[in-house]
């Protein structure tokens, strides 16, 4: 059997899913193929050593890591995110609503303001109007008018 | 202290019950994100993110789950997020991609003239796994590392990774195959 037919049949070997025919001509190739031995080991040794793999483990001052990191993300807190923190929430609330309250009072007041200053306004230049028409004999009472004078006369 | 209990007092803001939590697991959480990520740098930045969200969200945890299920599960997210983003990069900073195969045999391209034994030196041997292991599909290389980076067993996958045993079984079957296929290409490559 040619190596590349020994690769090709080299995982199947590993799991030792061939048949006997094909099984034992790997082994006779393996056993006269020096290149294809060393590749056989190879593969299997770097199978193996995943049932080997050394424990890694974290140093000893990961927790401190981990504790600067946490207080630093903490006080890096956005303002956004601290107005809906829990404890903050219902003060934040109340704040609006007094502001929101004031404000309205503020407006009404000042709204107010403006309606009476628009009256004496209107009031002043209805006065002055009247006092015109008065002046120019165009009062529109029946005892002044045009007519009773002609008829007077 | 029970599992429950630990995470009412994490909730209060117990921080000697929230460093137990943290010594208890950092090591399983470490492996994993380092099996996924081959960085240990990575690996650390990981496990550091996993325990910051914990720590953010205990309150949305589902106290009828096991805190380790929880774990691995943020772990495995992050980490694969991570291991896309950094494959990204690589191929948006690199023209010509020096990574994977191409980097590993441009490490060995003199190694044939040498005794084979330098092959399997620690650090080239790391490497080629971890070329191997970035050939697998994404859950089967989830399984796989779990099992053999964690010692998890088949049970305890299937419920990380939310499916039942057998297939968790046929993930690993899967996994070893392939593996066994691309070492056997890679160790052709520089034999061959």
């Amino acid at each position: 059997m040619k190596c590349r037919k020994i690769h090709k049949k080299l995982h199947l070997y590993l799991e030792k899913s061939l048949n006997a025919k094909d099984y034992q001509e790997v082994q006779e190739h393996l056993d006269s193929c020096h290149t294809c031995t060393q590749l056989y080991h190879l593969v299997e040794n770097t199978l193996n050593s995943f049932d080997n793999l050394p424990r890694e483990e974290l140093d000893a001052f990961f927790y401190t890591r981990l504790e600067q990191k946490l207080n630093i993300s903490d006080s890096k807190t956005p303002f956004i995110e601290l107005i809906y923190q829990p404890l903050l929430k219902p003060a934040m609330v109340i704040a609006l609503s007094i502001t929101l309250t004031g404000f309205g009072i503020f407006a009404g007041n000042w709204m107010g303001k403006i309606l009476v200053q628009d009256e004496a306004i209107v009031d002043k230049t209805e006065t002055n109007i009247e006092l015109l028409a008065e002046d120019l004999f165009v009062v529109d009472e029946p005892e002044n008018s045009l007519e009773s004078f002609f008829i007077n006369e | 202290m029970t599992e429950k209990q630990l995470i009412e007092s994490i909730y209060k803001g117990d921080s000697e019950a929230f460093k137990y939590l943290v010594e208890k697991y950092k090591d399983f959480i470490y492996r994993v994100a380092l099996g996924i990520l081959h960085h240990k740098e990575d690996a650390e930045d990981i496990t550091q993110d996993v325990f910051l969200e914990v720590y953010k969200s205990i309150a949305d945890f589902r106290k009828e789950a096991q805190i380790s299920t929880w774990l691995y599960r943020i772990a495995i997210n992050k980490s694969i997020n991570l291991a896309k983003k950094n494959k990204r990069k690589v191929i948006l900073t690199s023209a010509e991609s020096n990574t994977g195969m191409q980097h590993i045999m441009a490490n060995l391209s003199d190694t044939k003239s040498k005794n084979i034994e330098m092959i399997m030196e620690e650090e080239e041997r790391k490497k080629i796994v971890a070329h191997c292991l970035d050939k697998l599909p994404k859950n089967q290389k989830i399984a796989f590392v779990l099992h053999k980076f964690d010692q998890l067993t088949y049970i305890e996958i299937s419920t990380i990774m939310d499916m039942s045993v057998s297939a968790v079984e046929s993930l690993m079957h899967r996994a070893k195959k392939n593996l066994t296929k691309t070492l056997t290409e890679v160790y052709k490559k520089i034999l061959f």
